[in-house]
């Protein structure tokens, strides 16, 4: 693109002809072999604008008369478009008014023949002056356009704007990318504003069944968990999530989700999971019971699978366990031997552990001894499987920031716990939550990720600057709700509150068009006022005089010619008026080119002479009559 | 035959539409009622785009994508009244033209003002356009315009348009003012012999060129046959003609009534070419013509004063 647009540059400064079209088709179709090799073949939003910008740039090789030039400044303007299928962040609304008005200014510059200057101030203000006096439109007609309630055509899904967060599966790690990144996952409105404790909220997000040594990965399931029928009243917590796109499938919620949201299903192993991947910012209702534990059952086969893990790896934990299985059977004392040993022996919680190599079980427990959430979590579970306890890991975030009003969850919020199944009767008990890394760091579960760290992660990590983004959060927040989340039923609720009921053609289109005419006046009014015909007192008198006769086209007409000449005529239609006339032709070319008289006398003398006109002019058309 | 007569029909009644004003005197104010607005070529491509940005912005419900078209849209509302206002209330106040022999291109110069700024008023007669911006009360334009006849040639169709500021919308109006400028008679070329009879020494005394030898030239189709340097063409291969010139303070008499060969337009014609001959050679000459005497004169306002009596001449019926 730089080598285009330098040529062209230097193609303008030395005046170079056009290159032979062969050049051109052929520098054409090996940019396009080039983009589908490097995108692959088919219609995919990065193949569309891939080719759109790149054609974009290359018509500036030929772009050699106006029309062409304007075609590629137009074109411009649908570029600019297709940034906003990828995000439609807050902050890029600078970018919106910004390349709009630099498209605008071009087109503006393009058509302004026999300019001298590169930057004419003049122009710039007077684009800028189009642009804001374009504002107050868009706006309303942002709010009042109908939208389309489902696409005609494709998917909004296949214009994916996410980036991944939390991922399906877990290896050493993995999570610690997550910990540098401060934007938001997911913000959430509670009913009431009643947000509960930090160290309640576990958002669970992808629930890890299988282990291979070294990586935790999904379990795949065919059914789906039923709704929690029995529930106390008090533990439930009603809340609404603005789920940002993660191009995945898998949504959050508090433990445990009472039942799933209308565009989800609830997996077995309470996982929140979306048909479609989420590729657009997605809002849900969920009911959550805010509790440790899930009673539920456990069929063998899926016992079978908690308990696995790689026999002949990790031996010396291995060892370990067998030596407390000895000491005692009990699934409490083993859970609780284990979390003390979490406790009391140095395990240090740390951001930026020592790689693990070969057992990594073995070799963070024995020799490393620090480690985040991840860490723990994996070891634990492998722990208790070892101990014959089904197991398995949960990642998803944990706690959260109160923005005011709203919950917001960054990215660095992401987490890793335990689960256990307690079995009370064969194949029936429950389900509990436990973190091991609350024993090791527990100000990490009550107060939040931040407080446990100690060094920058980067050389921006200022505490300001994580101030400046949260309460930027907090427009963002509006702007998702307002802006980038406005569709039919935000629209309807809006017609309901200015009072239409239906959203039918008439009225929306009475709408429309009464938008049309407000804003229309709106434009035209400064442009009147400002751009009207002014006249002084002076030219106003001659104005009345010539209003008198205005019923008589040719007489009227004459106005132009000046006031001697339209006196001439007038004498000659209305002699009657004649005298007065000739004073008022007097008077008006004295006070308008004699210096040294007296305006306003002289004013008052023309007004006087003005009525005695009329007078005599009604008194003649009366005797015609 | 009838499917070229509708055409031509809504042509002719569409341009009765058009010059409904018919003549009109200066100055034109042109006022919002006269104002034609279209959008322009460019506009049109701008709202192809602009149709395909808000289906896409529709139909994936992008709203940032909406707010972008619904802003252009909002730009495209303001640049049309800037436009329109860009027109409104100009004045065409004066029209001027050097008088030019027929065939040449004569150039207008229209007078335009205005109490506000306006920007890139174009104007044109048929194809030529030129533009103009307004920023201090009046400024002028000039737009080359084809002559066809001799005489007061009447003004075409003008037509002022802006698509200031952006281009989206053409903004025009038109007008006929009622004002003509003048074409004088086309000169004949090769310059003829002045005439022979015409001198103020009376019909016998027949110089018709200069006494003396000032120079030597190609032979030209039409030069008589005495004036051909015989020796010097025998020399070389071409045909050399001696080239005489009028002395200073030859007196030269042009007469229309004397003239026998040719329709007026050709005698017109000659009388032209004589005229600018004559006043090449700091002749002094006198042109009669019927109810025209000039005078014995020379110099510029002289000729013009002649070559206007030349092109004031009535069609026909002379001689």
């Amino acid at each position: 693109m730089v080598m285009v647009i330098g040529y062209r540059f230097y193609a303008q400064l030395n005046h170079l002809p056009k290159a032979w079209n062969a050049v051109l088709m052929f520098i054409a179709l090996a940019a396009l072999t080039l983009v589908i090799y490097s995108q692959g073949f088919g219609l995919s939003r990065e193949i569309s604008v891939t080719i759109l910008i790149t054609m974009t740039v290359l018509k500036l090789l030929e772009t050699y008369v106006m029309r062409d030039a304007l075609l590629v400044v137009m074109l411009c303007y649908f570029v600019t478009m297709t940034r906003f299928l990828y995000s439609q962040d807050l902050t890029l609304i600078f970018y919106l008014l910004g390349s709009a008005f630099v498209t605008t200014h071009a087109l503006s510059v393009l058509n302004h023949e026999k300019s001298t200057r590169w930057v004419d101030w003049k122009q710039i203000k007077q684009t800028m002056a189009s642009l804001g006096l374009a504002v107050p439109f868009a706006v309303l007609f942002f709010l009042f356009f109908p939208r389309l309630g489902s696409p005609i055509w494709g998917s909004p899904d296949i214009f994916g704007e996410g980036k991944t967060g939390i991922s399906d599966t877990m290896s050493p790690g993995s999570i610690v990318e997550l910990f540098m990144d401060d934007s938001p996952a997911f913000r959430v409105t509670f009913e009431d504003n009643k947000i509960p404790a930090n160290e309640q909220l576990y958002w669970r997000g992808p629930v890890l069944w299988n282990f291979d040594g070294r990586t935790w990965s999904l379990q795949r399931h065919r059914n789906i968990r039923p709704a929690i029928n029995s529930f106390e009243q008090q533990d439930v917590v009603h809340y609404q999530v603005e789920l940002e796109a993660t191009g995945q499938n898998y949504m959050f919620g508090l433990d445990y989700v009472l039942s799933a949201p209308s565009t989800a299903f609830l997996l077995p192993d309470s996982m929140l999971y979306s048909p479609t991947k989420i590729n657009q910012l997605k809002h849900y209702d969920v009911s959550s019971l805010m509790v440790d534990r899930l009673y539920g059952n456990l069929s063998p086969f899926e016992k079978d699978l908690l308990l696995d893990f790689p026999a002949d790896q990790n031996l010396r934990t291995q060892t370990m366990i067998s030596e407390w299985l000895n000491e005692s059977k009990q699934v409490d004392d083993i859970i609780n031997r284990a979390l003390r040993w979490f406790n009391e022996d140095p395990f240090f919680y740390s951001y930026t552990p020592p790689a693990l190599e070969g057992d990594v079980i073995d070799a963070f427990l024995f020799d490393s001894m620090r480690g985040f959430c991840e860490h723990y979590a994996s070891s634990f579970t492998i722990m208790m499987r070892m101990a014959g306890i089904p197991a398995r890991v949960v990642t998803g975030y944990q706690g959260g920031i109160d923005n005011g009003g709203y919950l917001l969850v960054k990215q660095s919020d992401a987490h890793a716990w335990s689960e256990v199944f307690i079995e009370q009767q064969p194949g029936k008990g429950y389900w509990l939550r436990i973190d091991p890394t609350s024993m090791v760091a527990p100000e990490r579960v009550e107060q939040g990720a931040r407080q446990i760290m100690d060094e920058k992660r980067s050389f921006l990590d200022y505490e300001w600057m994580i101030n400046l983004q949260e309460s930027l959060d907090k427009y963002r927040f509006q702007w998702n709700q307002w802006v980038r989340n406005f569709n039919t039923s935000k629209q309807d609720a809006l017609f309901r509150s200015i009072g239409i009921k239906h959203r039918d053609g008439s009225s929306l289109a009475l709408i429309l068009a009464g938008i049309l005419l407000i804003t229309g006046l709106l434009t035209l009014l400064p442009l009147w006022w400002f751009r009207r015909q002014r006249y002084h007192a002076l030219q106003k008198t001659y104005l009345k005089l010539t209003r008198l006769v205005r019923r008589d086209r040719t007489l009227y007409a004459s106005r132009e010619q000046g006031i001697e000449h339209f006196a001439e005529q007038m004498i000659q239609q209305y002699p009657a008026c004649e005298p007065h006339l000739r004073q008022f032709v007097r008077l008006y070319l004295n006070a308008r080119y004699s210096r040294r008289v007296n305006q306003e006398s002289l004013m008052s003398h023309l007004n006087r002479q003005l009525t005695r006109i009329r007078e005599s002019l009604h008194q003649s058309k009366s005797k015609v009559r | 035959m009838k499917s070229s007569m509708i055409p031509r029909i809504f042509k002719q009644k569409f341009n009765q539409f058009i010059n409904r004003r018919g003549r009109e005197p200066l100055p034109i104010t042109f006022h919002w009622r006269r104002i034609y607005v279209l959008p322009s070529k460019p506009g049109l491509f701008f709202a192809a785009i602009w149709f395909l940005m808000m289906m896409a912005g529709l139909n994936f419900n992008n709203n940032m994508s909406l707010m972008l078209v619904f802003l252009l849209f909002g730009l495209a509302q303001v640049l049309l009244h800037k436009t329109f206002f860009n027109l409104r209330n100009l004045k065409l106040t004066h029209i001027n033209a050097e008088p030019v022999f027929l065939g040449e291109q004569a150039r207008l110069t229209i007078q335009l003002t205005s109490d506000d700024e306006k920007w890139q008023i174009h104007g044109a007669i048929g194809e030529h356009s030129t533009v103009v911006d307004i920023t201090s009360g009046s400024s002028r334009l000039a737009l080359p315009v084809a002559t066809t006849i001799r005489g007061w040639q009447p003004l075409e169709r003008i037509k002022l348009f802006t698509r200031f500021p952006v281009g989206l919308f053409t903004v025009w109006v038109y007008c006929i003012p009622k004002s003509n400028f003048l074409v004088y008679p086309k000169p004949e070329s090769p310059c003829p012999p002045f005439p022979n009879h015409g001198g103020l020494d009376g019909e016998q005394t027949t110089i018709s060129k200069g006494d003396e030898l000032s120079s030597i030239r190609d032979y030209r189709h039409g030069d008589p046959i005495r004036d051909i340097a015989w020796k010097k063409s025998a020399q070389t291969e071409q045909t050399w003609v001696k080239e005489f010139l009028q002395v200073q303070g030859k007196h030269l008499v042009f007469d229309y009534q004397q003239m026998h060969e040719g329709n007026t337009e050709f005698r017109l014609s000659r009388l032209t070419a004589w005229i600018l001959a004559a006043e090449d050679q700091q002749a002094h000459y006198q042109l009669l013509l019927p109810g025209f005497d000039s005078g014995l004169s020379r110099g510029e306002s002289h000729k013009h004063l002649c070559l206007r009596a030349l092109a004031e001449q009535p069609n026909g019926g002379l001689s």
